[in-house]
């Protein structure tokens, strides 16, 4: 419940205009790499950061998801209300570039609730770039490649059928 | 005395060895097939590829001898040896073509990791791989860990001369049925239900947690195909911990100790026969390792304060114990965490754990819980003689199978693995501190890659030293192979080397 207490508080405290919090969290999102580096002394303070949502949304046994937001290289896991979550439309994987999203947040580096997971439990998150499709085309010289080895895959199976009918002839 | 090898032996290791790639070529139609049903039509194409120049370089090996050429002992030790190599970079062909790695070299990286079942990774933008990519790096878990021979045996692709010897230098001296071919297909049948079973438990939550079937499906087999071979690949960069599951962890953590369990404990348990796994030394052994080490990794790290809660202790540190002791390498903790935040004594239990390893005769790796029996015993025994009268007669017995009596002879088999994996943990480590990184780190990252566990402080990634990354490389294929077969085949290129010097003089 005090947890509960908390986090509408801090809600409160992001979306009042004009707030410290706010506007030091506008003039320099943090990156999940630097949250890692510096786990120490952000435990129990609020972030904002901003990152690709990846992979998929994970729900749990309550109505909240985890979410993974990639940024700067390290994925970070983001405890979030599924109805937060809702608006992100891709995520990112082989075929996708998910949507940027910034997120903000209690980060715990060693969470009891959950199990000692290092995450975000976070109380508001935005989307600030729609994702996009990956284009892969496929290079022809890997198939040219492909021929080739099986050409002399083909020669190399010709050959020894030929040497072992020669053998087993003569 | 140094046997050379003669022109037609090295065409007769040459001939197997090409059976053999062309073995894991034919493996590479699985992503191919992936892709292709995926639509990943670029990846299917590093496949082609892939698969094209496994074959040929398959083929080319094998004229260098007619089939059914016979392979003596000490040639199928070679065979075992290369056959790893030689599987390491053909395997990396098609990722190396992904684009996921930087260069050649860090793509057998990969290669060597995953059929060491070591799974230490050095991919990039692993959150973007294509899941057919993903399908083979975690298909290297399921060729090495039944191993590289016991799957060419199991298809039966031709190795007709030596099995029996190809089978034991791959590191499983034991006969888990009076067939080699019987034990191979026995070793893949229980391979094939826990997969099974695994693969169904792990589908069913990620679809019921909000993934789609696709993708709910093959992350389900591709944990369990890492877990149960005790490797430690994972789809995603933050590995198991992408999953933030208990649940998830439960099920991994059942597979990662039936993968460490010894096929011939499989054998017994399939019967229904329990006996044998109360009183077997190995499993004894195991139990108590994991016992203690789980309740150091508690102690330590409920004095962090950090990780005290009983969930906590469990899920990270009884998880990461029971990973390492199997030599898995799943992780819930991000990489710097190990050095910071768990804590000196839940640091060195992991440690430990993973150089311990798991049983023989499994897919895990370290010097193994038979051989801590089996010293233990010994050091009791040895107690017991300092103190008996001098006319006594003291005889130390153990359960490993059958009843056994502890000899000089297989205590001093069990000292001289132990030190060999021991001197190469240090070695690698003073290597690692050499480049510039923290000792303790360096002894972790070591101990992981020797110990073929997958677990990483940090210091395995792309941007790691060349040379370091090819230190790592041997030190996997070193700990899979038990050294003494490796040994075999550098005394060897030494031996050609030198006496091709002789001649020119």
């Amino acid at each position: 419940m005090r947890i509960r207490i908390a986090l509408i508080t801090v809600a409160l405290v992001l979306a009042w205009p004009g707030s410290a919090f706010a506007s030091s969290a506008d003039a320099r999102p943090l990156t999940a790499t630097s949250i890692l580096a510096g786990r120490a002394a952000l435990d129990g303070t609020m972030v904002a950061f901003e990152g690709e949502a990846i992979g998929e949304m994970l729900h749990t046994s309550d109505d909240s998801v985890w979410l993974s937001v990639l940024s700067d290289g390290t994925a970070l896991g983001v405890y979030l209300p599924e109805q937060l979550a809702e608006q992100i439309a891709m995520f990112g994987d082989y075929d996708t570039t998910g949507d940027t999203v910034r997120v903000a947040g209690e980060f715990r580096r060693a969470c009891d609730e959950h199990g000692g997971d290092m995450d975000v439990h976070a109380v508001s998150l935005e989307v600030i770039a729609p994702g996009a499709d990956r284009e892969h085309p496929v290079e022809f010289w890997k198939l040219g490649l492909a021929a080739v080895a099986f050409g002399v895959a083909a020669a190399g199976t010709f050959y020894s059928r030929r040497r072992r009918l020669v053998v087993e002839g003569g | 005395m140094w046997v050379t090898r003669t022109h037609s032996d090295v065409r007769a290791i040459a001939h197997y060895t090409g059976v053999l790639v062309v073995g894991i070529g034919l493996l590479m139609v699985l992503p191919l097939v992936t892709a292709a049903v995926l639509g990943e039509w670029a990846v299917a194409a590093d496949y082609l590829a892939g698969l094209g120049v496994a074959l040929a370089a398959g083929v080319l090996l094998m004229l260098a001898a007619p089939p059914g050429t016979r392979l003596s002992h000490s040639n199928a030790l070679l065979v075992t040896g290369l056959a790893w190599l030689a599987a390491t970079l053909v395997a990396a062909v098609p990722l190396a073509l992904s684009g996921n790695y930087a260069n050649f070299l860090d793509a057998a990286f990969d290669a060597m990791s995953g059929l060491t079942t070591s799974g230490l990774t050095v991919a990039q933008d692993l959150d973007h791989m294509s899941l057919a990519h993903n399908m083979w790096r975690h298909l290297t878990h399921l060729i090495g860990g039944q191993g590289i021979v016991v799957a060419a045996l199991s298809f039966a692709i031709g190795l007709r001369g030596g099995a029996v010897s190809l089978y034991q230098a791959e590191g499983r001296d034991e006969r888990i049925m009076p067939n080699v071919m019987h034990g191979a297909r026995f070793i893949w049948f229980v391979t094939a239900v826990w997969v099974t079973l695994g693969t169904f438990a792990l589908s069913t939550l990620n679809i019921v947690r909000g993934m789609s079937l696709v993708r709910g499906s093959l992350h389900a087999f591709f944990a369990t195909v890492a877990t149960f071979d005790t490797g430690g690949f994972g789809p995603m960069s933050q590995n198991a911990l992408y999953y933030h599951s208990p649940v998830f962890e439960f099920i991994t953590l059942v597979l990662m100790l039936a993968g460490t369990l010894n096929f011939n404990l499989h054998a017994d348990l399939w019967r229904g026969d329990l006996r044998e796994i109360m009183s077997n030394i190995e499993a004894r052994a195991l139990a108590i390792n994991m016992g203690l080490l789980s309740l150091a990794v508690a102690l330590g790290l409920t004095a962090t304060q950090l990780f005290g809660t009983p969930g906590e202790v469990l899920r990270k540190g009884v998880y990461h114990i029971v990973s390492a002791n199997t030599g898995t390498g799943h992780q819930t903790l991000y990489a710097p965490q190990w050095a910071t935040d768990v804590g000196g004594l839940a640091f060195a239990a992991v440690v430990l754990a993973m150089a311990f390893g798991g049983m023989a005769s499994s897919t895990a790796g370290g010097i193994k819980a038979l051989r801590v029996g089996v010293i233990v015993k010994g050091i009791i025994q040895r107690v017991r003689v300092s103190l008996a009268p001098p006319s006594a007669v003291i005889r130390t017995r153990y359960h490993h199978i059958t009843d056994q009596t502890l000899t000089d002879e297989l205590l001093s088999g069990a000292l001289l693995v132990f030190v060999l994996y021991v001197v190469t943990y240090i070695s690698g480590g003073l290597i690692g501190a050499a480049y510039g990184y923290p000792a303790a780190q360096a002894i972790f990252e070591s101990v992981s890659a020797t110990a073929n566990v997958g677990l990483s402080t940090g210091i395995t990634s792309p941007a790691m030293p060349t040379g370091l990354k090819i230190v790592y490389m041997i030190q996997m294929w070193a700990g899979r192979l038990e050294f003494i077969t490796l040994f075999a085949v550098i005394a060897s290129a030494g031996l050609a080397f030198r006496r091709r010097k002789t001649r020119s003089l």
